[in-house]
This record gives C-alpha cells, sequence and structure tokens, in this order.
C-alpha cells in the first residue's frame, strides 16, 4: 500500500510539467494551412484569412460522401483589432475548431506590408501551435486574401504548393528570398532589414479561387513567386525583381543554384553555366571610421548550354567563359548594392556583419545605419569555376562549321 | 492421503492381497489380473491395461516368468526371481498395498506369490505416447525439428543426448497429492548454482495442490510473484533450447504429461532469443534479434503512438500525412480510441478464433476477417483505413515475439498502453512505461533479476541479449595460444 501511494505522488509530480497538451479529435478540427494577413484601408484592424483543409475532399477513399465535388479547400476571413482577435472571430464562422499547428505560409498584403510588418509577428512567435517555419511571402498588386484563396492544380492544398514553389525557385533560379516567420523575426531584431519574397497572380483573377482553375489544363490564373522585399525599418518601400534579387541572394550567402546566359562574340549565341555552389564572404572593415566591405564569392557550376562555337576541349576557352561569368556575376551583385543603398535599406546585412566584426564602434555607427550604409564603400572579388561540360565536349555546331569548310 | 487405500503390509494369501489391491482400485475394469502356477506355486501379475506396454509385459509373463525353475533352494521363490528374469528391467520389492497400488497406477507390473510378503514391481510403463514431432509453438527454420512429447521419460532423454555429460543430473519427484504427476528437475552440477537448485527443490516440494495437469500449474505454484502479467518462468518445447539454458547453468523443470518443459531463473530478455539465434551467423541472427526488440515495441506501442499523436500532438506528424489522415478520419464517427478498440478487439477476436475453431474452417474465417472486418469497415466509413494499418502491424508484430506466453503478456498490456494514450497522449505513454519499468525492476524470477543483464548492468552479458555473440569471442569457445 505505502509503495502504491509513493508511486501515486511521483507520477502526480510529474502532472505539471507536461507542457501543452489536450486532446482533440482530428474530426473536431479544420486544419489551417494558410494565413493570410491585409490591412483594413482607413483604420487600424487586421482582416486576417485562413486557408482551411477541407479534408473530406481530399479523400481518395471511404469519405468520398462527405465532400463529393468540393474544392480541397475552404477560405474565411474575419477582421478584429488584433491578429489574435481575429482568429477567434473566426469561429463565428467556421464550423470547427481552427488548428494552426500546420501554417506552411503565411501571406502578408502589400498595403499591410507597408503600414510595417513589426507587429505582425509577435503573434506567432508567442502562440504555441504557429510554427516558426512556415514560409512568410507578400502579396504583390492583389490582396493576401486572394492568394490564399486560389485554387491550383497539381497541388490540393495550395498552401502547401506555394511553399514548396518558393523554396525550390529559390534553390534553382535564385530571384526570390525564401524567408521564414523565425528569420525574419532574426532580420527584424538585427541591424538589417529582413528579406521577404513576393507573390503575384497572373491572369483572371476573378476565376482564381474558382473550380475552374483548378481543372483546365491551361488555368485562367495562377501564382506566381517573384522579387524580394525592400524594407526600411520594417516597412515595405520597394521590390528587387530579377537579376537585383539574384544579387541579394549572393551577397547574403543565400545562392544555392541559378542559371546564368553569358554572351559570346558572336551575336545571338551564349554559353549558359548552371551554378551549382557558391559561398559568399562579406568581410568588413573601418577606414577612418567609414566602413568599408570585400565581398568574395566563389561559385562552382556547369557548362548547361551552349550556342557558341568554341572549341571546349581547350582549356583556354573554359576560362573565358569563366572570366565572363566571373564579371557578370560582379556586375549583377555591384547593381544590387547600388539600388539597395540608393533606397537606404540594408536589406544585404551588412550591418549585421560590422556589428560582429566591431562591436564597440557598431554602437556609433547604429544610430545613423541606413545614411551610413548607403555611402559605405565596397569591393567584389568573384572566383568561378566550370566543373563539369555536361555529357559532350564542344558542341556539334562546331562540327557542322568543320564540315562546311 | 486416499483412505481407501490401505497402508497396511500385504499378507501371505495372494487372493487376499488380490481382492484388496481391486477393493482399493474400486473394481475399476482396466485394472488386469493375470493368474498362473510357477512351480507349483500359485502367482499372480497385476497391472492396468494402456499404462503398460504389452510387449514387455509378454516377455516379461512368458520368456521370464513361465521358463523359471527354482534351483537355488535357500533362497525364497520370490529372490530368485528378482535376480533371474528380464535383466533389462528396472525390478523393486514391495511390501504394502499401498505402494503397490502407486506402482500400478504408474505404470508397473506386479508379481504377487502365494505364501509371499513381499511383491516384485517391474517397470513397465508404456502404451501409448505420442512420437516426437516438430514443435508446433516455436518453430525454426534451420535448427533441430524434435520436440517434447507428453512423456516426461522421453523429453529427459531428449536433452540427454544432446549434453553427454556425467555433471547432468536429474532429480525426480511426484507432486499433486491426487494426481501424484512426475516432475523431474535437470541441471549441469557444477554451473548451475547451488543455492538456485536448492530453492527449486524446496519450492516443488512445497507444492500442495491436489492437481498438476500441466507444466503451467508448477510455474504458477512456484513463481515469486502472482500479480504480474510478466511471465516469471521460461517455457519451452525445444529440447536444443532446454540444453542451451541448463549450459548457462539454469534448471530445467520437466513435468509428465506435457511437452512443455520450464526453465528457472527467467529474464525479461529470454522470451525474445529464439533457438535458432546460434545458428546463423552472428550479423544476421543479430539483426534479426533487433528487429524483434523493434516489434516488441511496435506491438506493446503501436496504436498508443498513433492515438496520442492524432489526438493530442497533431502538429508532430508531417503536414502532408495529417491531411491524409484527416481525410481518412472525416467519415468514421467515432473517437481514436474507439475506433482502435474495435480493431484490436476484433483483432483479438480472429486471432483466439484461429486457434480454437476446427482447422477445416479455417478458411472461412480468414476470408470473414479479411473481408468483412478489413475491407468493409473501412468502406462503411466505421474505422479508417490507417487504423487498419496500425492494427495489422501491430498484429503481425507480435507474432515476431518466439515465445507465445510472452506475447500474451504484450497483448494485455498494450490495451492498458492505449487507454493512458487516449487519456494524456504521450505523457500517458511514458508514464505508463514508467510504472512498467518500475514493476519489471522489481520482478525476481528464483532471485535473479527480471531485467538482467540490463539492471544490474551487467556488460559482458549484454554481448548476448540484443544483438547475439561471436562463438570466437566468448571464453569457452576461446582457442588457446
Amino acid at each position: 500500500m505505502k509503495r502504491i501511494v509513493a508511486i501515486l505522488v511521483l507520477l502526480s509530480v510529474c502532472l505539471p510539467v507536461t507542457g501543452c497538451w489536450n486532446s482533440r479529435e482530428l474530426t473536431d478540427m479544420s486544419i489551417v494551412v494558410g494565413m493570410g494577413i491585409d490591412s483594413v484601408p482607413n483604420s487600424n484592424d487586421y482582416s486576417v484569412s485562413f486557408q482551411i483543409v477541407n479534408a473530406g475532399a481530399l479523400s481518395a477513399q471511404g469519405g468520398a460522401q462527405v465532400g463529393m465535388g468540393a474544392l480541397p479547400i475552404v477560405t474565411y476571413s474575419s477582421q478584429d483589432n488584433s491578429l489574435f482577435g481575429a482568429l477567434r472571430k473566426a469561429s463565428r464562422k467556421v464550423p470547427r475548431r481552427l488548428f494552426f499547428g500546420h501554417i506552411q505560409l503565411v501571406v502578408i498584403g502589400e498595403e499591410a506590408a507597408k503600414k510595417g510588418i513589426n507587429d505582425l509577428f509577435d503573434f506567432m512567435e508567442r502562440s504555441h501551435e504557429v510554427r516558426l517555419s512556415s514560409t512568410v511571402l507578400i502579396s504583390r498588386g492583389t490582396t493576401a486574401e486572394e492568394i490564399v484563396s486560389i485554387v491550383t492544380p497539381l497541388e490540393k492544398t495550395p498552401s502547401i504548393g506555394i511553399s514548396r514553389k518558393s523554396r525550390i525557385t529559390s534553390q534553382v533560379w535564385a530571384e526570390n528570398a525564401d524567408t521564414n516567420v523565425k528569420e525574419i523575426i532574426n532580420d527584424l531584431v538585427g541591424p538589417g532589414e529582413p528579406i521577404i519574397g513576393g507573390i503575384q497572380i497572373i491572369g483572371d483573377r476573378k476565376l482564381a479561387s474558382t473550380e475552374r482553375n483548378a481543372k483546365n489544363a491551361q488555368p485562367p490564373s495562377y501564382v506566381l513567386i517573384n522579387g524580394i522585399s525592400l524594407m526600411k525599418k520594417g516597412k515595405l518601400i520597394g521590390w528587387m525583381d530579377n537579376h537585383l534579387a539574384r544579387g541579394v541572394m549572393w551577397t547574403r550567402n543565400e545562392m544555392k543554384g541559378t542559371v546564368m546566359n553569358l554572351p559570346c562574340e558572336e551575336a545571338g549565341t551564349k554559353d549558359v553555366v548552371v551554378v551549382v555552389r557558391s559561398i559568399t564572404k562579406v568581410k568588413p572593415s573601418l577606414q577612418e571610421g567609414k566602413p568599408k566591405f570585400l565581398i568574395h564569392i566563389k561559385e562552382e557550376g556547369v557548362l548547361g548550354e551552349t550556342t557558341c562555337s568554341d572549341d571546349l576541349n581547350n582549356r583556354d576557352a573554359m576560362k573565358r567563359i569563366q572570366d565572363k561569368w566571373a564579371a557578370q556575376t560582379k556586375k549583377e551583385v555591384a547593381a544590387t548594392i547600388t539600388a539597395a543603398q540608393k533606397a537606404e535599406s540594408d536589406v544585404l546585412g551588412f550591418g549585421s556583419f560590422l556589428q560582429k566584426s566591431y562591436p564597440k564602434q557598431w554602437k556609433k555607427l547604429e544610430k545613423n545605419w541606413p545614411q551610413t550604409f548607403a555611402e559605405s564603400e565596397y569591393e567584389i572579388q568573384v572566383e568561378t569555376y566550370i566543373r563539369r561540360a555536361g555529357m559532350r565536349g564542344s558542341s556539334f555546331k562546331k562540327q557542322m562549321i568543320e564540315a562546311e569548310e | 492421503m486416499n483412505k481407501t487405500i490401505s497402508a497396511d503390509r500385504i499378507s501371505t494369501n495372494l487372493e487376499m492381497n488380490l481382492h484388496e489391491i481391486k477393493a482399493s482400485l474400486g473394481s475399476s475394469s482396466d485394472l488386469v489380473f493375470k493368474r498362473f502356477t510357477l512351480e507349483g506355486i500359485q502367482a499372480a501379475a497385476v497391472y492396468v491395461d494402456g499404462l503398460i506396454d504389452r510387449h514387455i509385459v509378454h516377455d516379461l509373463l512368458f520368456d521370464s516368468f513361465f521358463s523359471l525353475t527354482f534351483d537355488v533352494p535357500s533362497k525364497s521363490p520370490l529372490e530368485q526371481i528378482k535376480h533371474k528374469g528380464l535383466s533389462s528391467i528396472n525390478v523393486q520389492s514391495m511390501s504394502t498395498i499401498n505402494d503397490i497400488v502407486l506402482a500400478i497406477l504408474s505404470g508397473n507390473t506386479i508379481l504377487l506369490l502365494q505364501q509371499c510378503e513381499e511383491a516384485l514391481s517391474y517397470e513397465t510403463c508404456g502404451g501409448e505416447v505420442r512420437p516426437v514431432t516438430e514443435p508446433s509453438s516455436q518453430i525454426v527454420i534451420r535448427g533441430p525439428k524434435d520436440g517434447f512429447n507428453e512423456s516426461i521419460s522421453t523429453n529427459v532423454a531428449l536433452v540427454r543426448r544432446r549434453i553427454k555429460n556425467s555433471n547432468l543430473w536429474l532429480e525426480t519427484m511426484q507432486v499433486g497429492s491426487v494426481t501424484h504427476t512426475e516432475v523431474a528437475i535437470m541441471y549441469l552440477n557444477g554451473t548451475a548454482k547451488q543455492e538456485i537448485i536448492d530453492e527449486v527443490r524446496r519450492r516443488l516440494q512445497n507444492i500442495d495442490y491436489e492437481s498438476i495437469l500441466e507444466s503451467g500449474y508448477i510455474e504458477n505454484l512456484i513463481e515469486e510473484q502472482t500479480y504480474t502479467p510478466f511471465p516469471t518462468l521460461f517455457n519451452t518445447e525445444r529440447p536444443d533450447t532446454v540444453a542451451a539454458h541448463i549450459l548457462e547453468g539454469r534448471i530445467a523443470v520437466f513435468v509428465d504429461g506435457t511437452p512443455f518443459a520450464l526453465v528457472a531463473p527467467t529474464t525479461f530478455f529470454m522470451f525474445f532469443q529464439s533457438a535458432e539465434d546460434y545458428y546463423h551467423r552472428t550479423d544476421v541472427s543479430s539483426g534479426i534479434r533487433l528487429l524483434r526488440y523493434i516489434s516488441l515495441f511496435i506491438s506493446m506501442f503501436g496504436p498508443s503512438i498513433y492515438i496520442a499523436s492524432i489526438t493530442f500532438h497533431q502538429e508532430m506528424i508531417p503536414t502532408p500525412l495529417l491531411l491524409s489522415l484527416a481525410s481518412q478520419r472525416e467519415s468514421v464517427p467515432f473517437p481514436a480510441l474507439v475506433e482502435a478498440l474495435i480493431m484490436e478487439v476484433s483483432f483479438e477476436i480472429l486471432r483466439e478464433a484461429g486457434i480454437r475453431m476446427p482447422r477445416a474452417i479455417g478458411q472461412a474465417v480468414s476470408i470473414v476477417g479479411a473481408l468483412v472486418l478489413g475491407q468493409a469497415a473501412v468502406q462503411a466509413g466505421i474505422v479508417s483505413s490507417a487504423m487498419v494499418i496500425v492494427v495489422a502491424l501491430t498484429g503481425i508484430s507480435s507474432f515476431t515475439t518466439p515465445s507465445f506466453n510472452a506475447a500474451l503478456s504484450i497483448r494485455l498490456l498494450r490495451f492498458a498502453v492505449m487507454f493512458c494514450s487516449a487519456f494524456l497522449g504521450f505523457f500517458g505513454i511514458a508514464m505508463f512505461s514508467i510504472l512498467m519499468i518500475a514493476h519489471m525492476c522489481g520482478l525476481r524470477s528464483f532471485g535473479e533479476p527480471y531485467l538482467s543483464p540490463l539492471t544490474p548492468l551487467r556488460p559482458n552479458e549484454l554481448k548476448d541479449t540484443f544483438v547475439r555473440r561471436t562463438f570466437k569471442r566468448s571464453s569457452s569457445n576461446r582457442r588457446p595460444n
């Protein structure tokens, strides 16, 4: 008896250390996979929209009777002064308890981003349910609600598809930033500005949230991941597009891979290099109180395509391509830095390098950092290496030319 | 003791003796009295038909007794018969009716002579015995295919054939005040610990129970703790397994009338080791042994982990999987625990039916089980297909345990964990595990800690617990250099 009591006492000691838990049946809750945050014009309210998975419609078997022919997602939105209030208010519209443990995508409306994103993330960090690994994007030219209500083919739950799209394109094309809540909060806290990818709807926006969008071989509308936000003090002031965005990725050492078209001497022909590895090191230095940054980029790549007729078996030809590639990289990165300096927005994270290397001097520079950043000097060094030329040596075009001769 | 059996000494009157024997056995009709004369002396042979080997009795009567001559006048006729006759049969003199009746019931043939105050008991036991066949409960692919049968002498001999050593000692005793079941303990003298031998012997002798019909009775009567879900005595019907355990210093207990021998002391990990582990290569056997422990984990915690993750810890499940589970569960009207219980109970019913039903209708049960319970229940939306997968995996995992009675314990505990997990999620599972492991640490089998060699930790023995030791490295097989 004594032993049983002892065991019960020991076990009850464990009870307060359980953390958060609650028994919830899957059928009693709605799984939220995407969240859109818009600002309501002329007020301080937020309009929050939730992309909820319609589990019955996803089913391949059994439960088909529940949602035959229904769309796999439903989007509800609600307005309130706070994000949490909007979430709870949504219960007036949604028949089940909302479950935020699986949010894949957070879309911030362009207008809301212009008002400032600083106030949006406290809720996400504080809540035990919301995960910090959700992808964050800013809608361009549309509201966030429109983005989270779009129906997409191929991917039954659009939020998962969009967040995957953002990740993959940032890895293979690198003209957008794939950042999550945690990374953005880290940037907001630090000296630099956060980088957030952009997302826009191309095509007929009225049809975007209808079934037709998922059933046509050529969807009337689709979402496009495009660009990197240019922020100033947490407020959206513009966008870095195309090569400028790629430059940001390079400078921030986020480059995983991209494709570079390098024109040859003969008009219209080009060598195409696929970047497979890239390491960027930023080395700050202070000269008479003025910061200078040395950006060193080391890239490796593969020749992916060529329409030139160079003799690729010749080492000099390869070297020429490497040089062209290095020059092109240097040009793009320089353009990006110039653009960022012009906007006085440290999206490149230079401030945090300086803070780490010169913590004492940083305290003085900190106050006036955007201006100091805009005036600081930089130097770019690029090393490039082509590792392979693919499955072929020189192009067959060279043989054609030789045959003609 | 039964009062109808007289403890009287036998008299000189043959007829009276026979009458008394007949009376004490209630004139049972299978009792056979063969009367004849030996050199002019009235004699009778008494035995129970069916308990004796007819060939031996035939030889005894015709070749031995009928060709006898009493050529040494100085000795009594009984003495002379005792030292002649069939030399290979064990002969004993008896002088009380009580002894004689017990001997008859053990399958002996009793020779009574007129004018003699003693009787001779010939060990002629035999009769129908199931042949030595492949064990049905512990099957191996590679390894000896003989299994114990219901005869204790066969079983003992099967082990003796494997260990030809003078230190292999056997002690026999009778247990059960009504059944007088023969029980034997076998051990390797010098290897087995003397105090454990004494303890086994003492506990067997202290059994005060009327009937012993199977070694399970003995197991229940000599184990330390009655109220535990875990078996604290190992049983097997494989002679090679018994031999291996005897060689490790354990003690085997044979019970007449059952092919299952007990092994003491027992540790938990013995139940998850198959004899075959030692017949294959080390790496293969170690892998399979690890697989068995994984199966043990699945068969115990499988449904509970599923219940806990879909009712408490949804954020732990990868999103696509959660969405797929949610869509499957959409049409299921029950909470996850009820759903799991429905499937688990029906699986247990199927399994029990599979064991008990006549072989001829086996197929019918599997069709009903697979089609009705599996497919139709999912289609009707009563259970989700994920649950069917979990239950099926759990069921199959529980079959990998080589020892049936350990698998039974796990089967039982599985339901307890399911309730814990439905009540408190992973925390409930953790609490249950803490309680269970604490309980297991407290268990003893003949003084041996149940979880040894894990706790108390014996690193040397651990080499042969979760993985199988290599033969080269074990000290007994190390080559001298």
